[in-house]
């Protein structure tokens, strides 16, 4: 028998999970990779990230 | 720039050494609402911008394998499906390819391109609904934004453990179970580092267990071991 879990991560109300490049409201890490890898941001600077990204897509 | 149809099939001629000519006497042409046949060789940006008539259906066969599709229907207006039909299956790029269009139908089904890179393919499109037949992400290097704001899209699938670099289909939520299946199936199971991104993670379960049961989503996720999931 073979069970196979998976672990999420999780961000607090209000909160974005990131590691610079991935955001994520809820994460299942590849293997290899760990929760200490990511911290969380607020909702607002989420926002203005993704408007710079957004632009940025825009232009091209 | 708005085309009239006779506009358009000039241009076709222009171009395309009267192939166009060639493809009206095999019962092609006429009332593009009507699924017109056109015999062309779609090249780069060749419509880009181009105001098509409301509703308009195409189909473009190749006689000759296209060398590159980027930004052929980017910011067009007015049509409603493309249809690509080749024998040969080509390597090449095909970004850009509906960005910022009204397409809502993209049928690959008679067509096996092999993309170098698909950046942009059907970004800002918030009509796209299907796009049909299996991509083959084997040799692409570039998917950014590929699938940005296509917030209509339903359908879609990969060759098997073809995608190699990190996809995003973060603002699709109506993505079907079955493109979602398509989707896990598309990851390749030979790379490292690499993320795929989805919409809200509710919203993703929700649709995919309905279909195939109860835990089913969360069971296919830890499969995926070498992928991270990112869900927004």
């Amino acid at each position: 028998m073979k069970i196979e879990t998976v672990k999420y991560l999780w961000a607090n109300e209000g909160m974005w999970l990131t590691d610079g490049k991935i955001y994520a409201k809820v994460l299942k890490l590849a293997e290899g990779r760990s929760a200490e890898e990511f911290h969380e941001i607020t909702d607002e600077e989420y926002n203005t990230i993704l408007a710079a990204m957004s632009a940025e897509a825009e232009e091209s | 720039m708005n085309m009239t149809l006779d506009e358009l099939k000039a241009r076709a001629k222009a171009d395309l050494d009267n192939a166009f000519e060639k493809g009206k006497s095999q019962g092609g042409g006429g009332d593009p609402k009507s699924n017109p046949l056109y015999y062309m060789v779609l090249k780069a940006s060749q419509w880009e911008g181009v105001v098509f008539p409301e509703g308009f259906n195409l189909i473009a066969e190749f006689i000759n394998a296209p060398t590159a599709l980027s930004s052929v229907f980017s910011e067009t207006k007015g049509v409603h499906s493309v249809k690509l039909v080749c024998k040969e299956s080509v390597t090449m790029p095909f970004n850009r390819f509906a960005r910022v269009s009204e397409i809502r139908v993209i049928d690959l089904t008679e067509f096996k391109p092999i993309p170098t890179t698909i950046d942009l393919f059907v970004y800002n499109n918030p009509n796209i609904v299907s796009i049909l037949g299996k991509l083959n992400l084997s040799s692409c290097t570039n998917v950014n934004n590929a699938f940005g704001l296509a917030k209509a899209l339903e359908d879609i699938d990969f060759v098997e453990n073809s995608i190699m670099i990190s996809i995003a289909f973060n603002n699709c939520p109506l993505l079907t179970a079955k493109s979602l299946n398509n989707i896990m199936l598309g990851l390749s199971p030979a790379v490292t580092g690499q993320t795929l991104t989805l919409p809200a993670y509710a919203t993703v379960k929700a649709t995919y267990d309905a279909k195939y049961g109860e835990g089913a989503w969360d069971i296919l996720a830890a499969s995926k071991t070498n992928w991270t999931m990112a869900y927004r």
